[in-house]
């Protein structure tokens, strides 16, 4: 049985719609509950909880947001960045040059650069308690340095891994011309290769500083009241009586902000670098 | 300007030796290629003079002094690579400039460099343009300009030509034979193409399994090789070969073929031989080493024309002599049709002559 043109033209339309109809819907299930933090975030209390639910404020409030000012919730989010972007900056500067020496010295044969990113399969939980006990006897909880070097440490195999297949597509003769050229090895990496792995070395820092900056499990068990992040700073508005769901959802969209920011401005190198990166490693 | 030396320079990459003892000098200014098949050594010799890779074994030395700790960037040489290594993120002009502004050279200098080399390669036009928006032809000029501008004391290519198309292969050949004339740096080149070695080089150095086979000018190499190695890497259609026994009557030589005839060698080749004794020997014939005879003479072969290959002014010609195939080369002008039945003269005082236990040459 042939249909005809007209009627194949027909059939197209309708799958094209019935997928974009699920797609929709997919899409409606996933973003709702941001959506219901966002208009949460502008209510006011007494409107959170009625019944019928509103779908959109009556009217905007931004006392939540004020209200941010007193109390710890803008100094975590300001603990949350610090820690992040250091960890993040030292990580990837340490990260690249192993990953460079692990891809183009050979360093440690095949197996080196396999147990390293094993390291990262190490379930959070088990290390938390013994790094816990060495932090408690050096005097490093509840301290900048202290989340530094942790998530310094957990982001560090996943960097170098990263890392390493970037560097290994970058033609090794590019290097080679700007030692001839009168470069050290440490000019041809600064002048060479990580210009070369820019668009790899931007998508893998964003990974990295997302990482940090959304870590709970380490933060809560290492941080008391000095150095609270963002994360731990949420769940402290969470009472056994009932949570301040407005100020969670003003915190929330407080902090999703930097990491927006961040990915739309390199969204040019992300797309780039996650796929640069696929097929190597 | 400067000279090379190497003396017995060993290289392995783990187990596998690459370069064995490698012995050699290239004075200044002298256009030398090092030639060879894939995986003889000759790309890794050249690494190693840059000081990109380091010798296990041996002495390099530029100018009389020793570099063998030297830094590749303090060695002063320049390298220009087979798929040219321009940095993509950097315009033409300071992909050439990168070099001096590593040296810290003062600015004004830097320009009036580039404006030379860039004048001297044609390349005036492409300065602000990135390098991914030139052909290959133009990529190699840049990497030649990045090359010059720095005025080294050695210069180093490596297979600069095997990713270009043929016609602009000798294009860029003749380009680069003209810059050595205009600038007289002591040259090191890479290459596989036969053809490259023989027009470029004033010394040609062929290399197998990692040594030295043979060296000198390109001419001497093809006109008298010292091995059989050497006579069927140069040479394209490739020489014949064919088995026969040497033998002594008086002062005179002879070869005798398998099928019983005799060829005698002319007096002057034959003088090269006085401490060969009787022995088997192979004879290499190259395709224009056979003369077409019209009439019958002396000393002439008669062979039938088994397949032709035209090949524009030369035309390539395969038969059958003493049961061996060989390929000839004659004008194209003489016509000759599948078939034919043709008398061959040939020149015996340029044949090869090999033992063909050793495979050295006899009184090359």
């Amino acid at each position: 049985m042939s249909r005809s043109p007209r009627q194949r033209r027909m059939h197209k339309q309708v799958r094209q719609w019935s997928r974009m109809c699920i797609a929709l819907l997919i899409t409606i299930v996933f973003v709702f509950p941001v959506y219901w933090l966002f208009m949460t975030a502008f209510k006011t209390p007494s409107e959170i909880f009625s019944n019928p639910p509103t779908w959109v404020p009556s009217s905007l409030t931004w006392d939540n947001f004020a209200g941010m000012t007193e109390g710890d919730d803008l100094r975590s989010i300001f603990n949350s960045l610090v820690i992040a972007t250091v960890s993040t900056v030292v990580a990837m500067f340490l990260g690249s040059i192993a990953a460079y020496s692990l891809a183009r010295h050979r360093v440690g044969g095949d197996s080196l650069s396999i147990w390293i990113m094993s390291l990262r399969m190490v379930p959070p939980m088990a290390m938390a308690f013994p790094l816990f006990l060495m932090f408690a006897t050096v005097g490093l909880i509840d301290t900048y340095p202290g989340l530094i070097f942790l998530y310094i440490a957990v982001n560090l195999p996943y960097v170098i891994w990263v890392m390493r297949g970037f560097i290994e597509d970058i033609a090794p003769e590019l290097e080679q011309s700007a030692l001839i050229d009168g470069c050290t090895r440490w000019q041809a990496l600064v002048h060479v290769v990580f210009p070369m792995a820019r668009a790899g070395m931007l998508a893998t820092a964003v990974f990295a500083f997302v990482y940090a900056f959304n870590e709970f499990a380490f933060a809560v068990v290492m941080t008391r009241s000095e150095v609270v992040t963002f994360p731990v700073q949420i769940t402290h508005h969470f009472s056994p009586m009932s949570a301040f769901w407005a100020r969670i959802g003003a915190m929330s969209i407080l902090g999703c902000l930097p990491v927006f920011f961040m990915v739309v401005a390199m969204n040019r190198y992300l797309v780039r670098g996650l796929s640069g990166g696929a097929l190597k490693g | 300007m400067a000279n090379l030396r190497l003396e017995k320079v060993h290289k392995s990459y783990g187990p596998v030796p690459v370069v064995r003892g490698i012995d050699l000098y290239i004075p200044d200014g002298e256009f030398t290629v090092l030639l060879g098949p894939s995986g003889c050594g000759k790309s890794t010799l050249l690494r190693v003079i840059a000081g990109l890779e380091d010798a296990d074994e041996g002495e390099i030395s530029i100018d009389g002094q020793s570099v063998n700790d030297v830094r590749p960037r303090d060695r002063d040489v320049a390298m220009v690579f087979q798929n040219y290594a321009l940095y993509p993120y950097m315009s033409v002009y300071e992909n050439i400039a990168f070099g001096m502004r590593i040296r810290k050279m003062p600015e004004d200098e830097i320009r009036r460099q580039i404006a030379w080399a860039a004048q001297l390669l044609e390349i005036e036009d492409l300065l602000q343009r990135a390098p991914r928006q030139l052909s290959g032809g133009q990529r190699q000029r840049v990497a030649m300009g990045r090359a010059i501008v720095r005025k080294p004391r050695l210069f180093l290519f490596d297979e600069p030509l095997s990713n270009l198309d043929a016609q602009l292969r000798e294009g860029m050949r003749t380009e680069i034979k003209r810059l050595h004339q205009a600038l007289r740096i002591t040259t090191i080149y890479v290459t596989h193409d036969q053809v490259e070695a023989m027009t470029l080089a004033d010394r040609v150095v062929l290399m197998n399994q990692g040594v030295v086979e043979q060296q000198g000018p390109p001419m001497e190499l093809y006109e008298r090789p010292s091995s059989r190695f050497v006579a069927s890497f140069l040479g394209s259609p490739p020489i014949n070969y064919l088995d026969a026994h040497l033998k002594r009557e008086g002062d005179a030589v002879r070869l005798q073929l398998p099928d019983q005839t005799t060829l005698d060698l002319p007096a002057e080749r034959a003088a090269r031989l006085v401490e060969v004794d009787e022995q088997p020997v192979t004879i290499g014939l190259r395709p224009e080493h056979f003369v077409l005879r019209h009439g019958s003479q002396a000393a002439s072969v008669q062979v039938g024309i088994s397949l032709l290959q035209p090949a524009g002014p030369r035309v390539f010609t395969n038969f059958e002599w003493a049961g061996v195939p060989m390929m000839a080369e004659f004008s194209a002008r003489e016509g000759l049709r599948q078939g034919d039945t043709l008398l061959l003269g040939l020149d015996l005082a340029r044949a090869v002559i090999l033992d063909p236990t050793t495979g050295r040459a006899l009184g090359a």
